[in-house]
């Protein structure tokens, strides 16, 4: 009974070890599937803001979003800047369109089998973080930013359901306020 | 149950108790991250007292926030410099803020003779307790000058949190009001912070 039990406790540590060194599969990849871009950054007038001036606003501060190591990183003008050649500083220029990309990066990069079922309409927007967050459905450690049903949610889950382009009237009112 | 055999009982938890709560309570009491910012402030500046004049451009609610270790908090606080480029306080300079509620701090908020200002963060001490996010902007309206935020404070009680300095690509540099410093004002402590 004795040998029993070590040789069982053997068998399970060798596999355990050789579950933890097996080869990941090279050929395994996640596709990402994003939402419209063009929604997203907008055509940079007032009358089309997009989602990324919404998100600038109410996440990409200093003291929240704009911190290069948060998963969900916000780049911005007026908070913090993608390394760039033009040598702007934070709270020098405009957002620069790298910067509007490498906020749509961030953002779809968070979930993205998520988001993808998402788009495909098998599950719902506020399944992701980045919507559950702001939402206060999940924990936010910047607490509550957005209610349901407000300017900024229907800017948001508007642009990833994309089914008509209301969502953009949205975008601009949520971009003006902090 | 004999009295004997109750003290036994109680001999062998005692000790895992202890251990336990000693634990427990280093836990709460040391949070080394935290820690880690306190320290990163260094310390006392020479001739200048602890009070509502040291330590100007740094982040105040390091240590005036809730794991303090000073005894007061502050809901928001920082200092107002001359120029980017140099470091000299502004006294008078008053600092407007509003919350999310469209609330105020109770009392306009005014810079001291070395750029720092404050608010409690406990109303019943004639604190603010306000709602994030904070609008900001600063004025010397007597003298026609003023600025404001571009952004606003997304949940940060330091100024300095965000405006550290050097500037650079995540950060603007330290607050400051665009202005000539009074060579006769007087303070008690040199308003210049050294680089």
């Amino acid at each position: 009974m004795k040998t029993f039990v070590v040789v069982a406790a053997l068998v399970a540590a060798s596999s355990a070890v050789g579950a933890c060194v097996s080869t990941p599969d090279p050929g395994k990849a996640v596709s990402v599937t994003g939402p419209d871009y063009t929604g997203f950054a907008g055509d940079g007038t007032a009358n089309n803001v997009g989602v990324h001036a919404f998100l600038e606003r109410r996440c990409g501060t200093l003291d929240c979003h704009g911190q290069a190591g948060r998963p969900f990183r916000v780049y911005s003008g007026g908070g913090l800047r993608l390394a760039n050649d033009a040598g702007l500083l934070s709270g020098q220029g405009s957002t620069t369109p790298d910067e509007v990309f490498a906020n749509y990066e961030a953002l779809v990069g968070l979930q993205p089998e998520q988001l993808a079922l998402v788009l495909q309409g098998k599950d719902v927007p506020t399944s992701l973080l980045v919507v559950a967050k702001p939402l206060a459905l999940q924990t936010h450690k910047g607490g509550p930013v957005l209610a349901v049903a407000d300017s900024g949610d229907h800017c948001l889950e508007g642009w990833l359901l994309g089914a008509n382009s209301e969502y953009v009237s949205y975008c601009n009112m949520a971009a003006q306020v902090p | 149950m004999n009295l004997a055999r109750l003290l036994r009982i109680g001999s062998r938890i005692a000790l895992p108790a202890a251990v336990a709560a000693s634990t427990l309570a280093a836990c709460i009491v040391t949070d080394p991250v935290h820690q880690r910012e306190v320290d990163a402030l260094g310390p006392e500046v020479a001739g200048v007292p602890k009070g509502e004049l040291h330590r100007a451009g740094q982040p105040c609610a390091v240590c005036h926030g809730p794991k303090g270790p000073a005894s007061t908090q502050f809901a928001v606080a920082g200092t107002v410099f001359a120029q980017p480029g140099d470091k000299v306080g502004v006294p008078d300079v008053q600092v407007l803020l509003v919350d999310s509620d469209g609330t105020n701090p109770p009392s306009i908020l005014r810079t001291n003779c070395v750029g720092n200002f404050y608010v409690l963060a406990d109303p019943s001490q004639g604190g603010w307790d306000p709602q994030f996010p904070i609008e900001v902007g600063i004025a010397r309206p007597e003298r026609g000058e003023g600025a404001q935020m571009i952004g606003h404070l997304g949940r940060e009680a330091s100024c300095a949190f965000c405006h550290a300095d050097p500037a650079g690509l995540s950060s603007p540099g330290h607050v400051y009001l665009n202005t000539t410093p009074d060579p006769n004002a007087s303070c008690p402590v040199s308003p210049t912070v050294s680089p």
